[in-house]
């Protein structure tokens, strides 16, 4: 039991630390958008939201009043909102504030209580939710951070347990909506032409033959490629 | 209606159908908590309880463009600039990926406000 409660100057830090990281995976995130528009900008959006509200609850000066930095966050978050991702961020973190908003500290279930009440929020704020996206990570992480509470009241403890289930039901995103499961498809028959590339390379080596008699690497990936090309076709269609 | 040409023939869309895809998509977009009449007919319809999934949303065409206008209800508490923005962004997408169209003009009006 280390963090059994959360200060404002611990969740500053939390809040910093997020928007470091979200910068740092920018990219990758850009990448993964595939839903509700693949316009690729939801790790930019995140990023520079997060970025907002990092800038926003630096200047706070209430280290032991975690009240004051989530109604901060919130703010902070509402103005520097970019894009859905970004909107989402901010209707999220002011559920979570009206909970927090009058507490100094927050213990194991203060943190469950604010999950809970993030995620109302953002299911409320969208006429019809599709489940798959954040919306779904969200609902069962506040429901094993609950579940957690119910057990041990240590905040760090309750954190974790959202976290490992996030990452549990973000794997389970693809089943339940079609165009990540696509999106998953064209992601592994990207990373499949990039192994079999390889594997022609390393075939190649490996006969020691001439270029004469197998061609160099990337004729050999070619014909291998036209074979696979119509295979290739019938799943970017289903 | 839109009217699209091709060597077999022409493909007839209407309005209807564009409205209600505009609908299904603007439903699913974060910060709408709702959709307000966008003009007599449809202010008529929710008086009487009778609401269809195009409520709130009026296409125009002129055979070859659209014209879209929305009539929304917004959540307390959102940017409501970058939801607009995202609104626009999908319904331009759903038309574009269903029928290949450009839209012309997608003009959005927050006719209102729901708190929790």
């Amino acid at each position: 039991m280390q963090n059994p409660i959360i200060t404002g100057a611990m969740f500053k830090h939390m809040l910093q630390s997020a928007a470091q990281a979200m910068k740092a995976q920018e990219t990758k995130v850009n990448e993964l958008n595939v839903f509700p528009v693949p316009d690729g900008d939801t790790g930019s959006n995140m990023a520079r939201t997060m970025s907002a509200c990092a800038l926003a609850v630096s200047s706070v000066d209430g280290d032991d009043d975690i009240g004051q930095v989530i109604q901060t966050a919130a703010t902070a978050l509402l103005r520097g909102a970019r894009g859905n991702s970004g909107v989402i961020l901010s209707i999220w973190m002011r559920g979570m504030s009206l909970v927090l908003k009058d507490q100094k500290k927050a213990d194991g279930i203060a943190i469950a209580e604010a999950l809970i009440s993030g995620m109302e929020a953002a299911y409320k704020a969208v006429m019809k939710p599709v489940e798959g996206t954040i919306l779904t990570v969200a609902k069962d992480a506040a429901s094993a951070a609950v579940s957690q509470a119910k057990q041990s009241n240590d905040a760090e403890e309750v954190l974790g347990a959202a976290v490992m289930q996030a990452k549990a039901t973000l794997s389970r995103t693809p089943d339940m909506l079609p165009v990540l499961k696509k999106a998953g498809w064209l992601i592994l028959v990207g990373k499949g032409w990039l192994l079999s590339f390889l594997l022609c390379l390393l075939f190649w080596k490996a006969q020691k033959r001439s270029w004469k008699r197998w061609g160099n690497p990337l004729g050999l990936w070619g014909r291998l490629m036209s074979r696979k090309r119509r295979a290739f076709t019938l799943i970017v269609q289903n | 209606m839109i009217i699209l040409e091709n060597p077999n023939g022409i493909i007839d869309v209407s309005n209807e159908y564009f409205s209600i895809l505009i609908g299904n998509a603007v439903s699913s977009c974060y910060g709408v908590a709702g959709m307000a009449p966008g003009n007599a007919v449809q202010g008529i319809a929710a008086f009487f309880g009778r609401k269809k999934i195009d409520h709130g949303v009026l296409v125009a065409s002129n055979g070859h463009q659209l014209a879209i206008e929305l009539h929304i209800i917004v959540m307390y508490g959102v940017n409501i600039n970058e939801i607009v923005k995202s609104i626009i962004k999908k319904v331009r997408y759903t038309i574009e990926e269903a029928t290949g169209l450009a839209v012309e003009s997608v003009n959005v009006f927050v006719d209102g406000m729901k708190s929790e």
